[in-house]
């Protein structure tokens, strides 16, 4: 992770809501998983296990959706939780999606690509996009 | 082999069977160099592969792309591809995607050998 090395790109916030925001500059996922790794550890209860994965899959999966296909110079996001949920906000100004997510189905058994967001879709409760001028917008939410 | 966060070791067993077990995360920035090392033992007529997860700690869509990657060439050539110990994360990620049915898991190394 390149931007590491002047400053990091992970920082948190506490309060009554938990935050962490990070911003990703190079074709890694490293300061994803380092983002993600904060977020846990400042709160103050541990999350079920799977529940928590399958937010963390529903994370890196979008973030490496964004760095490969929109192909912005940087994604920026948030994770937060409050009141037990957790969502996550990704910022880009890279290339636009070309539509809303599609339903999270499955084409093909052997199919060595596009899973990615049918993954996101199930293991969260909601993933939303929007593009707003030039800036492209991810929000995923996991309810309690 | 050594690429960015994932290391592959290679095993050949006393029979047909090559392990491959990579070590790490793999991800989009690592399942090109999996599906390279995989390919090349294939055309080198290591067809039936055991891939050890054991070591490996967060697999995304991209890595298991890679894998299935490596079960088509393995099958083409005549052979099979089979996963052994997959951690919780793996596992979730298996049975998101229902490839638990097409890359059913073994729990141990003996029995993903076991009549391969």
């Amino acid at each position: 992770m390149e931007a590491s090395k002047k400053r990091s790109p992970v920082s948190e916030q506490s309060g009554v809501e938990h935050i962490v925001e990070c911003t990703v500059s190079a074709n890694h996922l490293d300061a994803v998983h380092e983002a993600l790794a904060l977020f846990w550890r400042g709160q103050g209860t541990s999350p079920e296990e799977r529940w928590r994965l399958l937010f963390e899959v529903a994370v890196t999966e979008i973030a490496a959706n964004i760095i490969e296909h929109a192909r912005p110079p940087v994604v920026r996001f948030r994770l937060r939780a409050v009141s037990g949920r957790v969502d996550a906000e990704f910022t880009d100004k890279g290339g636009g999606w070309d539509g809303p997510p599609e339903p999270a189905y499955f084409l093909d058994d052997l199919a060595e690509r596009g899973r990615g967001l049918a993954m996101a879709m199930k293991a969260v409760d909601e993933v939303a996009y929007e593009r707003v001028g030039k800036v492209n917008h991810w929000r995923l939410v996991k309810l309690a | 082999l050594q690429e960015d966060h994932l290391q592959i070791d290679l095993q050949q067993t006393h029979e047909r069977v090559t392990v491959v077990s990579p070590k790490g995360r793999l991800d989009m920035s690592s399942a090109p160099a999996f599906r390279s090392q995989v390919r090349q033992l294939v055309e080198s007529g290591s067809t039936h592969l055991v891939v050890d997860l054991q070591d490996v700690s967060f697999v995304d869509s991209s890595g298991l792309g890679a894998v299935i990657g490596g079960l088509k060439v393995a099958r083409q050539a005549g052979g099979d591809l089979r996963i052994a110990r997959p951690n919780q994360q793996v596992q979730l990620v298996l049975d998101l995607t229902s490839l638990n049915q097409v890359l059913r898991p073994y729990g141990s190394l003996e029995e993903a050998l076991a009549g391969f």
